[in-house]
């Protein structure tokens, strides 16, 4: 007899590849795909980045909106765990932070694909500070009410990430100069940026066991 | 760093989301200091201490022998 938890897993696996296929489907069928294959690459990267966020921010907004939701669709949550107002605060604002940062991500491709250009491409741009600045001060103030692991876990996504885009920036940028290697496009810098960041921060989550 | 925070806490009749909730941290810390995944500041080394009213040396155990001080 298999694991409980193992058994939970599998099912739930089930789940989601039933309904990621009749998404996709449907996503097909209203022209989704024709619809992004139309974009540029780089945008094409980041508005996957952004899904991913927007799916990511919407899970941790929904299981935090009661505890009782909580306890039900949080992988690692185990009975007696501290889950009072300020805790499922916390996670909301979390996921908050991820769907802002999807909002950012999808913003200015859209603008360009909508021809938004001259006045609108202004207005579209100080929306976008406006956002990003709101952004940032969510970040703080989950950076501040985060407890010492969680901001252990940051501030190591931070070195981590910071060294290896360095690293990576460096080499990309010699092999450009010396005629070996394309130019790239700040928007794909950025698109790269994120997803390293990302997957180095869920590597710093998983080594210091936040899933456990 | 090695630790007994596992044994005290079972001594004390606590589960890892007890004792987070003392502490004000949340039940991933207490598990990532028990399997030895993260070293606890030191107030959180110094509450861990009190609560279990024990010195922190007794909690982390540590076998580095300091050298002898030149006028000791």
């Amino acid at each position: 007899m298999a694991d409980p938890g193992i058994r939970r897993r599998l099912v739930r696996a089930a789940i989601g590849a039933v309904v990621g296929l009749a998404l996709g489907f449907g996503a097909g069928e209203i022209g989704l795909f024709d619809w992004l294959s139309a974009m540029p690459g780089e945008d094409i990267g980041s508005t996957a980045v952004a899904g991913v966020l927007l799916l990511l921010g919407l899970f941790a907004v929904i299981a935090a909106s009661s505890s009782a939701l909580y306890r039900r669709m949080a992988e690692n949550y185990r009975e007696g765990d501290p889950l009072d107002g300020s805790v499922l605060r916390y996670l909301r604002t979390s996921g908050v932070v991820m769907l802002l940062a999807a909002v950012l991500l999808l913003a200015p491709p859209l603008a360009v694909r909508y021809g938004l250009t001259g006045d609108a491409a202004i207005a579209v741009a100080a929306g976008m500070a406006a956002l990003l600045a709101f952004q940032v001060w969510l970040n703080l103030r989950v950076m501040r009410t985060s407890d010492e692991l969680s901001r252990a876990a940051m501030a190591e996504a931070s070195v981590a990430s910071f060294w290896l885009l360095q690293l990576g920036l460096f080499g990309w940028a010699v092999l450009a100069k010396l005629g070996l290697a394309a130019n790239v496009s700040l928007w794909t810098l950025m698109t790269l940026s994120t997803v390293i960041y990302l997957i180095v921060s869920i590597v710093a989550a998983i080594r210091r066991g936040m899933f456990a | 760093m090695k630790n007994r925070l596992r044994v005290l806490r079972a001594e004390a009749g606590l589960s890892q989301g007890d004792l987070a909730g003392l502490l004000g941290v949340s039940r991933q810390t207490i598990n990532a200091v028990e399997t030895d995944k993260y070293d606890p500041s030191l107030p959180l080394a110094m509450r861990l201490s009190k609560i279990f009213g024990v010195p922190i040396d007794v909690i982390f155990l540590d076998d580095w022998i300091p050298p002898e001080l030149p006028n000791g």
